[in-house]
């Protein structure tokens, strides 16, 4: 995080700057991404802090014939941060100077919410309070004025519910006005409110004198730091306060910025606080919720506690003997619509689409002008490789889809509230258990999601052990060999493994703990949000763009994987073969694999063709399948018939209609009595694969193949995630330590399983 | 009030009372304090997880779940 504090920057830069640029700042859960979402409909960018890996988001809009730079920071409770997320959000508002704040606060919880506005009011910026979520406040039964609350504060007060766009213009005309010089904006005395002796709109009771002397010092240390060069104006104020608070995330930052003499100077404050007895932290945390209560008594007009539709599921959802069935039923629910929605589509991507474009490509590389090897290599090579991996599409958006539904609605802030006393037995907190949930969809992602933990150590432990949860690339290898070998056992193989990659992982973290990452359980506070209906769009957004981040890695990284494959499978290493020409077993990648393959003899798999296939699984797991097929199949798949454009336009179609119908009848089966045969795995196009792995491998040693797959290290980009979250020496020491776990416990699994198959 | 008041952890699932102070050790003295956990405010305990732990509580319209052992020295006394 860049300490920036030494720039010091005018609070309104508007009067020459064509944009408007605001930040968008709030409490976790009050609806903030939908809001952001409704004002930048498409236009939002979503990419990341510069240092860091939290996502950030942005948009360009126009309003009124201004452009409106829009920034959307991390939720946060207060400004005194506790996790990474919430030091970005402090940091921003530090440096930044914007021309205006968008509060976005809870209707429904205002008192809570306002504490983040006071404390936010304390920098002298153009601010406007976005009141959202007003219909699920008046489901709780609380009635408000939202003029009262704009009376109030001082401060333009918008009733909104973003969900349905309710107020989004209005909120864009008020700011574009609030941010102009001169216009109104927390005003003076609006800023005073915690650091003034005197507010005019608010009664003015005696103050208890502990904190009338508290409130003193921050004026003095407010008025000192406003002096200081390199302290930008605007967050004097902020940092008084914050210094006599104590927090501990600051000091750092001022020391790093030249700012000693700040901080001896507050130091000197605290003594002769704490001389007199008188704690700053606990005096400020009061008087800013005094000051909460009073601005929300004049807001609610009226409060009648009504029993929300949240009280009634979690009487359900989280009750003391159905709690935890109803959430083993929710993630077979997600899985089963996952796979079984989702197959036909798999089938699609992995047969028809596959031959087709094989049969065009075929037909465009037959000239024979054209080189024969291309035609191996794209007809043996790119197509089955990458078109194997594009079939996994399908699954990883319905994935999502559900994922991003369990976590939108609340319903995964209850999972770690189920799973906190038992993921405690294992050293881990119950708000780890979202990210390796999402680690099932893919561990890049649920890497960065380890962010919400509050200590950086169990941010590292969790990293550390995610990777065995098996992400949905590891998917078609476990389905293939399932077809293969255990083609009645195909649904226990799978469920088996997800199994055994998640008991890896807590039995490792709980030895971490034991050993090298020895910790207290910690301290854990976790927000069980209502419960809210997702929107559709923002789910599809969230989904889609993840599972577009797969496809560019089939377009990418998986791409050259499959062609570094192909030529090296190409170079003949005895003399006597052409270039395309050789036999497999003896090409330099026959050789290479042949190599390392008696290191997995005691595993039981140490034919060259099965030990080579890992090698490329190093950059994605998904690659393992496709190299499977080019050892196995290459040269099938290139002898496809070549076929004309209308005809495979043609077959594609009709391929296409069929796969919906299919996807289509699939969906009662999701609700239907647990039965294996519903739940058994989409054999993708691989037919022929199918057959040549029943072959070449024995049932033991194909548990052992999957086990090591499950567990060897995570790909280039889960390595990549971690190294960037936690630098190059623990991503180093992940793959190393992977390796081995899968070595020995693949080792274990052949040992034991070839006496019982 | 009482002068010494009782653990908040030590309420039954659905009693009320009122916040009297967090112990100056607790680790998230200042985030409690922040989500309201100050003196005077009315809490209420909401229910328990499954295995008897993490304790759901309600502050405001606020729900939030902390561990039984972080709540031994949040100290409230009957509203």
């Amino acid at each position: 995080m860049t300490a920036a504090c030494h720039e010091p920057a005018p609070p309104v830069s508007l009067a020459t700057a064509p944009a408007l640029r605001l930040l968008v700042v709030g409490n976790p859960n009050v609806g903030k991404t939908t809001l952001v979402n409704a004002l930048a409909g498409t236009n939002l960018r979503v990419g990341n802090w510069s240092g860091v890996t939290v996502e950030k988001r942005e948009a360009l809009l126009r309003h009124g014939g201004k452009s409106i730079a829009l920034t959307d920071l991390p939720g946060a409770y207060s400004l005194s941060p506790r996790t990474p997320e919430e030091l970005i959000t402090r940091s921003a508002l530090i440096s930044e100077a914007p021309d205006a704040i968008v509060n976005v606060l809870d209707a429904g919880n205002l008192e809570r919410n306002l504490y983040l506005t006071l404390q936010l009011l304390e920098f002298g910026l153009p601010m406007v309070v976005a009141l959202n979520l007003m219909d699920e406040a008046g489901a709780k039964g609380v009635t408000l004025d939202p003029a009262a609350l704009e009376a109030a504060l001082g401060l333009p007060v918008v009733p909104m519910v973003a969900s349905t766009g309710q107020g989004v213009s209005d909120l864009l005309e008020r700011v574009t006005a609030a941010a102009r010089p001169g216009s109104q904006r927390g005003s003076a005395s609006a800023a005073d409110l915690i650091a003034g002796p005197c507010d005019p709109r608010l009664p003015d009771g005696p103050l208890p004198s502990a904190r009338a002397e508290v409130l003193a010092a921050a004026s003095s240390l407010t008025a000192f730091a406003a002096g200081r060069k390199g302290i930008a104006p605007h967050s004097a104020r902020y940092l008084a306060l914050a210094l006599l608070e104590e927090d501990p995330s600051l000091r750092g930052r001022l020391l790093a910025t030249g700012q000693a003499p700040l901080l001896e100077q507050a130091d000197a404050a605290l003594r002769s606080l704490r001389a007199a007895g008188i704690e700053p932290l606990l005096e400020i945390a009061e008087e800013r919720y005094e000051r909460a209560r009073e601005i929300a008594a004049r807001a609610v007009r009226d409060f009648h506690p009504r029993r929300t539709l949240t009280d009634r599921l979690d009487g359900l959802l989280l009750h003391r003997y159905l709690g935890i069935p109803a959430f083993l039923l929710i993630v077979l629910l997600v899985f089963r619509l996952t796979f079984l929605v989702a197959g036909p589509f798999v089938d699609l991507i992995g047969g028809p689409l596959q031959e087709v474009t094989a049969g065009w490509a075929a037909g465009a590389l037959s000239a024979p002008f054209l080189p024969g090897f291309l035609r191996g290599l794209v007809g043996g090579a790119i197509i089955p490789g990458v078109g194997t991996v594009l079939s996994f599409l399908p699954t990883l958006l319905v994935l999502y889809l559900a994922m991003s539904f369990l976590e939108d609605s609340g319903y995964m802030a209850r999972a770690a509230f189920l799973a906190d006393r038992t993921m405690r037995g294992f050293g881990l907190d119950g708000k780890a258990f979202i990210p390796m949930i999402l680690g099932f969809g893919c561990n890049v992602p649920a890497i960065y999601a380890t962010r919400t933990l509050e200590r950086p150590q169990d941010r590292v432990l969790v990293s550390l052990v995610l990777p065995f949860m098996s992400c949905s690339a590891r998917l078609p290898v476990y389905v293939v060999f399932g077809a293969a070998l255990f083609p009645r056992a195909g649904t226990f193989l799978v469920w088996g493994l997800y199994l055994l990659g998640m008991s890896v992982a807590v039995l490792v973290a709980y030895l971490l703990r034991r050993t090298l990452l020895a910790a207290d359980g910690g301290s854990s506070i976790l927000e069980l949000p209502p419960y809210r209906l997702p929107r559709l769009s923002v789910m599809w957004k969230h989904a889609a763009e993840h599972t577009r981040a797969f496809a560019r890695r089939a377009g990418g990284v998986v791409l050259w994987a499959v062609v570094a494959v192909w030529a090296l499978l190409a170079i003949p290493v005895r003399p006597g073969h052409a270039f395309s020409q050789v036999p497999v077993g003896e090409s330099a990648f026959g050789t290479v694999s042949s190599l390392i393959a008696p290191a997995f003899a005691p595993l039981g798999f140490d034919s060259w063709q099965a030990a080579g296939a890992l090698i490329p699984g190093f950059v994605a797991k998904e690659v393992v399948v496709g190299t499977l097929g080019q050892i196995y199949l290459g040269e099938q798949t290139a002898s496809a018939e070549p076929l004309g454009f209308l005809e495979g336009a043609g077959q594609l179609a009709a391929a296409t209609w069929e796969a919906v119908v299919a996807a289509a009848s699939t969906l009662p089966l999701v609700l239907a009595p647990p039965s294996l045969a519903a739940g058994d795995a989409p054999d993708p196009a691989s037919g022929g694969l199918v057959a040549a792995l029943k072959d070449a491998f024995t049932p033991a040693g194909t548990l052992a193949y999957l086990v090591f797959v499950l567990l060897y290290t995570p790909c280039i980009a889960t390595v990549g995630a971690i190294a960037a979250e936690h630098g190059r020496k623990l991503a180093w020491l992940t793959v190393g330590y992977q390796l081995a776990t899968a070595w020995l416990l693949g080792m274990a699994t052949y040992q034991v399983a070839r006496y019982i198959l | 009030m009482s002068s010494q008041g009782l653990p908040l952890r030590d309420l039954q699932d659905g009693e009320s009372a009122l916040v009297l102070s967090v112990g100056a050790a607790n680790p998230m003295r200042r985030r409690l304090l922040e989500l309201g956990l100050v003196r005077g405010a009315a809490v209420n305990v909401v229910r328990r997880a499954p295995l008897g732990d993490p304790i759901e509580i309600r502050i405001g319209s606020t729900h939030l779940a902390l561990r039984a052992a972080d709540l031994g020295d949040v100290l409230v006394t009957p509203a």
